[in-house]
């Protein structure tokens, strides 16, 4: 009798491991495409290009894509350098010692300068958006944390509160040229599907392109046209929209990494560069700023890993 | 009498065997079906299923920029 209930116990046993292991594999779901996922998750982590940026250059396959991008760090920068400023006058007149502030905002007009120079046309333009947007917002970032270190944590609420939006024809002039790409961006986009469609409206792109129909009216317009269609050419309008995102996406992504793949000797190139610019300004805050940057940035590529100056003194890789 | 006893015992044993292995056994169904079904929505859409009205909008939408689509770096303070 006990012979029994101790193999029953046995059998009962062995079927409840093995079940845990099946429920195991399937919520790791380890086929080789996972795992594939997983390693390039791991990558993410350490390159430069964050997602929402590699999204973004998903656009820049065209002129026009790489035009608006461009424009619209531009604009992001222009934005930060005009609060900057703002900031150090109302902390000059509190007193502050602004230096190291002034330093970050010297080296963000040097940035500015870089990208009013780039070509959206040039083919390298997507890695100057990453390279241009990595620095834009270490820059940022640094700012923001040295402010916080000179206030303290009440204080600078206090400053948050007092400078909001900012009022400017400088970034309403970007507005309007950014929202006229973003116009003809999106003209081009209507007659693309047109052409998976296999028909079109001219009156409707007209119509948006004078403001009369907006943006949401023309994909309504675009969804009517897809759904008349019959059973089999809507799946393959469906399908075909779905392979060209699907491959937008993927030669976005080879960009990437490759622009990843040399950010770091691209990023020594920039700052030699920059320090060669400051050098002729004679400013002696951001010569000194520049030159711990690279030297920061040497120590990284050397593999040092000592990348732990202060928040004026740069990020290394820029995450 | 004491044979007639270990035989009901033995019923006892066997049929609480047959329980735990039925519901093991749709333990492990059940998570076989899961995984198979977690499968199909990763490879998205397969030409048997219809699509509905909200697929074709999404497929749209992402063609376009909205006109007021930025680039963020952050804030300043």
């Amino acid at each position: 009798m006990k012979k029994i209930l101790s193999i029953i116990m046995v059998l009962v046993l062995m079927i409840s491991i093995s079940s845990l292991a099946l429920a195991d594999e399937s919520e790791e779901n380890p086929d080789e495409e996972s795992e594939g996922e997983n390693q390039s998750d791991e990558n993410e982590t350490e390159d430069p290009v964050d997602d929402e940026t590699e999204e973004e250059t998903v656009i820049m396959n065209t002129s026009l894509g790489a035009e608006i991008r461009l424009l619209q760090l531009e604009k992001a920068i222009t934005k930060n350098l005009l609060k900057g400023e703002m900031v150090v006058d109302v902390l000059k007149a509190l007193n502050y010692n602004t230096s190291d502030l002034e330093a970050v905002l010297s080296e963000m007009k040097l940035v500015l300068e870089e990208i009013q120079a780039a070509d959206p046309q040039a083919n390298n333009s997507v890695e100057v958006f990453i390279d241009i947007k990595s620095d834009a917002k270490n820059l940022t970032e640094q700012f923001r944390e040295t402010t916080n270190d000179l206030l303290g944590d009440v204080k600078y609420k206090e400053i948050k509160e007092q400078i909001r939006e900012i009022v400017s024809d400088e970034l309403q002039n970007y507005s309007k040229q950014i929202q006229n790409r973003i116009k003809q961006f999106n003209r081009n986009q209507i007659y693309r599907l047109y052409g998976i469609i296999g028909e079109g409206n001219n009156s409707l792109v007209n119509e948006y392109m004078n403001g009369t129909s907006s943006l949401a009216q023309v994909k309504m317009q675009l969804c009517k046209m897809v759904n008349m269609k019959m059973k089999e050419k809507r799946n393959e309008i469906f399908s075909t929209l779905k392979k060209e995102k699907i491959q937008n996406k993927n030669h976005a992504n080879s960009e990437a990494e490759n622009a990843a793949a040399s950010f770091s000797q691209r990023e020594h190139e920039r700052l030699q560069r920059r320090l060669e610019q400051a050098n002729n300004t004679g400013n002696e805050k951001l010569i000194e700023r520049i030159q711990n940057r690279i030297k920061n940035n040497e120590n990284s590529s050397n593999g040092n890993g000592s990348n732990n100056g202060n928040s004026a003194n740069g990020k290394g890789n820029g995450k | 009498m004491k044979m007639e006893g270990v035989i009901d015992m033995d019923k006892k044993i066997i049929s609480i065997f047959l329980l735990l292995i039925i519901v093991i056994s749709a333990t492990v169904l059940f998570v076989t079906l899961k995984q198979s079904t977690s499968q199909e929505d990763q490879q998205g859409y397969s030409s048997s299923e219809d699509l509905t009205n909200e697929d074709i909008s999404n497929e749209i939408d992402d063609a376009f920029l909205s006109d007021d689509d930025e680039v963020e770096i952050g804030e300043m303070i």
